[in-house]
């Protein structure tokens, strides 16, 4: 929201009103809750055991959705085969079979809930598409902000799918700016000084990407995609700053399923503030066999999977001159409190960490306490990750 | 016969009755004529008495009278006679024929007028019973005397028709919209655009005159022995500029036929607090009852619960497809070159069609023929130009008005690096030239370009434009027919380029092209029945939708979808028929035929199936201009006015319309990048049906207007889409399109005050607009195919429009809205999707966002009265949203690193303050 103290220039601020307008986070609760089926299964080719997630839809308050458990969940197909599925935790249901999903094979799945809901899926199939041929990290500026584009290129076949679906999953190293060399070990109410054993200056975090990526190649000259962006990273982001690697995965779709992922993405993202796009539910290819009104969410998605990894660091594109960006953007040791209970203390309930012990008061240094303390995530890097190197983790 | 009019003509203005009460006369009359009493009577009482011996060389006289007066003598001999008598100052008495000369004014002004009567151009002579009409406050200085034709011996006619123009003494404009009354009778009329009127009066003696609160009122004596014309040049009225402007037909809500159709002319759109300094005739228009916007600078107009695609918008008679800028903030009709407006909401005129809901036919000015004149208005976003240049003197003018937007610099100027990049800016200009040949023919030509240029990212800019030009000739064939011939063309199209770090750069666009010829004629037959009738034809050209690489490295491959072509042609013809005093009927039919015309290669899909690529059975291929489809229709626009006192009229229409033309968009509130569909195969025209019903009461001399009319419409064939369509640059439209019926009804109470200090309006509906989809197919249906409220249902709409006038240049003016918050839809849960939450909307418009209300108050200065100076100036101050009012325009949800965050848009949050500056010279 744009506030205004200069009434000299109220007739500029209200010329941006009048193109941006006023736009304000709001307070949001749901006024009437809607129960439906919710289904998220992408079958692909890779002879694997297959996994679909059934829950239910959850109020907006709510952090995260009741799983659909105990249901009897097949993915048949028009050649008789069925496939069955167990529940191995809530939710989530997984084949009893390594399969891999075959073109030119129609398949269904049904799913018969503890309640006795009975839904199915349009008889639906695979469209081929092809391998990512290369990817690739680019410093760019985009939109007026610098940073790394990860970009894909495919060359597709005129019979492969146009469309495709990305996920990517990012890995990054995550380096601890302060190594100490003791800590302190708690035993009840004592306290003693130890050498620091534990692994905390390298990590690794791995996050999956949360947005819908698709491409779609029918309006370029031929059926290739080059350079097509999946994700980018600002300059700034500390996920740069070591050694970052991504796996990027497409899925081939269908235009049926493309067209529900795009309409989903559509109405879910950032928009104009003068023209809103009508939102409404989001038909997939699942459906009710007892009820029509009912709404099912969700598209029983078909792919071929092809995936890629890279690996870089950060000053193959960045010069040396530039810092580079750090998890804990400040790490300034200080001195807390005048008796040693606090700082102990603070060590205990996990906010600090030892440094070492402190002499006379030193000037510029904040507290003149009798320890010298840390915030703990400038020594220990399991805040941000996981200090076991990844299986596929190469230097 | 001659001098006893010509001595009537010379004293009659002095209204001085000056009777002589002395003389006393006696008279003892046996089967005399009336020549032999009145010779008895300038006998006895010493008066000379002038009359015309045809006249008084009959009758029969019988009669006994004593010691009376003379007026008394003389009621008796001639009643039961045509003859009134008068006297003069001087000890002359007139006998006169027909008229009865009045020498003083009637209690009161505005006496009760029979406005039943109103028509009744008197034929009977002989029972003719005049009534003072108007004020004659104003002082009466001498009336010329016209002299119109020659006395026709043969006197067979007793009614000719005078006519003529009216036209600015200074200026040379015509005065459009001018009453012109013959006192004393219930004849008058209404000067039309170009200041033409005509009427039919008696033949006799008669004072014409003018009335109207924007220019001098004149009075002439008119001696009218056969046909003829009279031109008027009339000063401007200065004293009362900045009132509202004109009372023409002061009693037309009561007394025409059209239900449902609203006036506006712009120059009172001038006191009304602005936004942003823009003076803005359809945003007063959408203060009328029944006219709303889907929200806060909202593009688009939403007129009886109809969609805003169904709105035909007409300047001098060409199309505007797109008449916003901003996207809807600003209207792009310029103030300064317009003239007024009318608006069908209910009953539309045969002579209009291809659109459902209404019709808003603006016209521009008629140039100033004598004097280059301009106006001049600076404001905080535009800069305003009008200027009127005379080209031949009294027979031609051209006017051109022009404005942009300056705020481009502004936007450039900012430490903001977001806003930096971005731009946005206006302009639009109008030149219009008219030529009058003769009295009979009439030349009229327009040109209007509008441009709209914005960027909301930095990588993309949008861009668009209407152009369009207009010809109209005027031709009076003779005394009952004239015709008027239209040519017009108008385009709109939009370009967005998008220019991004990658090699995936594009330009693309969409244009849409109509040309249409129109043939209107009208023809009076008689005094019960005026018949117009013609004939058009509409091509349409459409590009629907193209991207081109932009740059040599965009891998982008060129596509165009292929053009679209449609032919729409009609006749119509209707009949305005006075049945009586109080029943007048408008009774019309139009029949359009719609053709879609190749070339297209028409895809088949499999009966009963949902359209898409997967049911795709055949590919029929067309030729060029090749008839692929037509639909055709009757359209009934009938309406009836019927008096049921003298000023309090009922009127009721019934009117059916075709549409052939559709917007697509998947947004809830009109886009500039919304693209038009012509119909075809998949896509039938939209029908609609309304059915209205009106009461109509004027009080205190058309001082106060009310109506109270209510409406129920139904129509078939709405376009909506599916959720998510994509209709840009999509071959196959017919896929994501649904077509539903629209159900709507309404009850709108309208009082306005047109004269006094205090003048303005208040307005107020109750309305409620739905939808129904209900298609075949799961993707088909809409809220399980059930009827929902539309985007734009919002069912109380409150307008007070008020102007106070402190002194002549000092006037205050407010307005004041509310309105029912319009329906949304909100989520009613949320799921996940690939580790993602996607939110579950509710039923479509399920909920609503909070109600609407906004004050904006001015201030405005008019420069001084002096009338030999070089410019008037006028000053406005105006504040908008004085209450600071945080009206939320949407409710959204977003989806964003996998979280869902609701926002809430507002466009003017805050009050906005305004100065403008015009001046006129």
């Amino acid at each position: 929201m744009i506030y205004i103290k200069n009434y000299k220039i109220i007739f500029l601020i209200a010329t941006f009103l009048a193109v941006y307008g006023c736009v304000e986070p709001y307070e949001f609760e749901t006024e009437t809750f809607e129960d439906a089926l919710v289904v998220e299964a992408i079958l692909t080719d890779e002879i694997k055991f297959q996994e679909i997630q059934i829950s239910r839809t959850y109020r907006l308050e709510d952090d995260f959705p009741t799983a659909e458990s105990f249901a009897d969940v097949v993915v048949t197909d028009d050649q008789g085969n069925e496939f069955f599925f167990y529940e191995m935790t809530p939710g989530k249901y997984i084949s009893n079979v390594e399969f891999g999903i075959q073109p030119q094979r129609k398949y269904q799945l049904l799913i018969q809930t503890r309640d006795g809901g009975s839904y199915s899926s349009d008889p639906t199939q695979m469209v081929p598409g092809n391998d990512i041929e290369d990817l690739y990290a680019e410093r760019v500026v985009l939109q007026g902000e610098d940073g790394i584009a990860l970009l894909v290129d495919s060359k597709n076949s005129e019979t492969a799918s146009k469309y495709a679906l990305y996920e990517y999953e990012e890995t990054y190293k995550i380096v601890s700016p302060i190594v100490v060399r003791s800590t302190i070990e708690f035993e009840g109410n004592n306290w003693r000084v130890v050498p620091n054993t534990k692994q905390e200056t390298i990590c690794y975090n791995t996050v999956p990407s949360k947005e819908i990526i698709l491409s779609n190649t029918s309006a370029l000259s031929s059926n290739n995609l080059d350079s097509f962006l999946v994700r980018f990273i600002r300059k700034d982001d500390p996920v740069l700053g070591q050694r970052y690697s991504i796996l990027v995965k497409q899925y081939s779709l269908t235009g049926e399923a493309y067209s529900y992922y795009s309409t989903l993405k559509k109405i879910s993202s950032s928009e104009s503030l003068l023209s809103q796009n009508q939102p409404g539910f989001v038909n997939g290819n699942m459906y009710s066999i007892n009820d029509d009104d009912e709404k099912v969410i969700g598209y029983f998605t078909l792919s071929e999977v092809s995936t890629k990894r890279i690996y870089f660091n950060y000053y193959d594109f960045f010069d040396f001159d530039e810092p580079r960006p750090k998890f804990p953007e400040d790490c300034i040791p200080f001195r807390p409190g005048e008796l040693i209970e606090t700082p102990i203390g603070m060590i205990q309930s996990g906010t600090v960490r030892f440094m070492n012990f402190a002499g006379a008061p030193v000037e510029g240094e904040i507290g003149e306490g009798p320890i010298r303390v840390v915030a703990t995530e400038c020594v220990d890097c399991t805040v941000y990750g996981t200090n076991e190197m990844p299986d596929f983790w190469k230097e | 016969m001659k001098i006893f009019t010509l001595l009537l003509m010379l004293f009659s203005c002095y209204f001085v009755f000056a009777q002589d009460p002395s003389k006393k006369i006696s008279l003892e009359l046996q089967d005399a004529t009336l020549k032999e009493a009145i010779l008895k009577i300038e006998g006895q009482s010493g008066f000379k008495l002038f009359f015309a011996d045809e006249w008084v060389d009959r009758g029969h006289v019988t009669l006994s009278l004593q010691d009376v007066t003379l007026e008394e003598a003389l009621q008796k001999v001639l009643a039961n006679t045509p003859l009134n008598f008068y006297q003069l100052e001087n000890g002359q008495v007139v006998i006169t024929r027909n008229n009865i000369i009045y020498d003083r004014l009637p209690e009161g002004f505005f006496p009760k007028v029979d406005s039943l009567s109103t028509k009744t151009e008197t034929t009977v002579v002989d029972s003719y019973n005049p009534i003072f009409y108007g004020p004659n406050k104003r002082s009466q200085t001498n009336i010329e005397t016209v002299y119109i034709g020659k006395q026709d011996q043969a006197g067979g006619k007793r009614i000719y028709t005078l006519s003529g123009t009216v036209k600015n003494l200074e200026t040379g404009e015509p005065i459009a919209n001018l009453a012109i009354l013959v006192r004393g009778t219930e004849i008058g009329t209404v000067t039309d655009q170009s200041g033409f009127y005509s009427l039919k009066i008696p033949a006799g003696t008669h004072i014409l005159e003018t009335r109207s609160f924007g220019n001098e009122d004149v009075q002439k004596r008119l001696l009218l022995y056969n046909n003829g014309s009279l031109n008027l040049n009339l000063r401007e009225d200065y004293e009362l500029l900045g009132e509202v402007m004109l009372e023409s037909n002061p009693d037309k809500n009561v007394n025409n036929a059209t239900a449902g159709e609203e006036n506006i002319n712009i120059e009172e759109v001038k006191n009304i607090p602005l936004i942003l300094g823009e003076r803005d005739v359809m945003k007063v228009a959408a203060t009328l009852p029944g006219i709303s916007t889907a929200g806060e600078g909202a593009a688009g107009y939403n007129v009886r619960g109809g969609k805003t695609d169904q709105n035909l918008i007409l300047l001098d008679g060409a199309v505007i497809y797109n008449p916003a800028h901003f996207f809807g903030i600003f209207s792009a009709i310029n103030p300064f070159t317009s003239g007024d407006m009318t608006i069908y909401k209910g009953h539309i005129p045969a002579q209009f069609g291809g659109r459902l809901s209404s019709v808003f036919d603006i016209t521009s000015k008629d140039a100033n023929t004598k004097e280059f004149a301009g106006e001049v208005s600076v404001g905080p976003v535009t800069a305003n130009v009008a200027l009127e240049i005379p080209v031949i003197e009294n027979k031609s003018g051209i006017i051109i008005g022009g404005r942009s937007t300056y705020s481009d610099w502004i936007l450039k100027s900012l430490e903001e690096e977001s806003l930096k990049n971005s731009e946005a800016s206006f302009s639009d200009v109008l030149v219009k030239y008219n030529h009058k040949f003769n009295d009979k023919i009439s030349v009229k030509t327009t040109g209007y370009f509008s441009n709209d240029r914005f960027s909301i990212t930095s990588d993309s800019l949008y861009n668009y434009q209407n152009l369009l030009f207009s010809l109209q000739a005027d031709h009076k064939l003779n005394e009952k027919n004239t015709g008027s011939l239209l040519l017009s063309n108008s385009s709109y199209n939009f370009d967005i380029e998008y220019d991004s770090q990658f090699n995936n750069n594009f330009i693309s666009g969409y244009r849409i092209n109509e040309t249409e010829a129109q043939l209107n004629m009208r023809y009076l037959h008689s005094k019960a029945h005026k018949f117009d009738y013609g004939i058009s034809g509409k091509l349409y050209n459409v590009q629907p939708g193209e991207i081109d690489p932009l740059g040599a490295e965009s891998i982008i491959q060129p596509f165009e979808i292929p053009q679209e072509k449609g032919l729409e042609s009609a006749v119509y013809i209707s009949d305005q028929f006075e049945v009586n005093d109080r029943l007048l009927l408008n009774a019309g039919i139009r029949y359009s035929l719609y053709a879609a015309l190749g070339e297209k290669a028409q895809k088949i899909y499999e009966e009963g199936q949902p359209k898409s690529e997967a049911t795709l059975v055949d590919t029929l291929y067309y030729g060029k201009n090749e008839v692929m489809e037509t639909y055709s229709g009757p359209e009934v626009r009938f309406s009836a006015r019927y008096f049921i006192l003298p000023d309090l009229s009922a009127k009721a229409s019934y009117n059916s319309t075709y549409q052939y033309i559709h917007t697509l968009s998947n947004n809830t509130t009109v886009s500039p990048t919304d693209t038009y569909k012509l119909s075809d195969r998949y896509i039938e025209p939209q029908r609609a049906n309304q059915y209205s019903l009106g009461l109509y009461k004027n009080f205190d001399s058309n001082e106060y207007e009310l109506s109270l009319e209510g409406y129920y419409k139904t129509s078939e064939n709405i376009l909506d889409y599916k959720v998510g369509a994509q209709l840009f640059l999509n071959e196959n439209i017919e896929t994501e399109v649904l077509q539903g019926k629209g159900r709507s009804y309404g009850l709108e109470f309208l009082l306005k005050k047109t004269e006094g200090r205090l003048n303005g309006w208040l307005g107020y509906s109750y309305s409620r607009s739905y939808l129904q989809l209900d298609g075949e197919h799961r993707e088909e249906i809409v809220n399980n195919g059930e009827y929902f409220p539309a985007n734009y249902d919002k069912p109380h709409d409150v307008s007070v429009v008020a102007n106070y006038k402190v002194t002549q240049r000092f006037s205050f003016s407010a307005n004041f809205v509310y309105q029912t918050g319009r329906p949304v839809t909100y989520p009613t849960g949320k799921y996940n999707q690939n580790g993602m939450e996607y939110v579950l909307y509710s039923d479509r418009n399920r909920f609503r966002i909070p109600d609407y209300y906004r004050l904006d108050l001015s201030f405005n200065v008019e420069g001084n009265h002096k009338i030999k100076k070089f410019a008037h100036s006028f000053w406005n101050i105006s504040v908008y949203n004085v209450l600071g009012r945080n009206n939320p325009y949407s409710v959204f949800f977003v989806t964003d690193q996998g979280e869902i965050k609701a926002y809430k848009s507002s466009i003017f949050s805050i009050p906005v303050p305004t100065i403008t500056y015009n001046f006129k010279f």
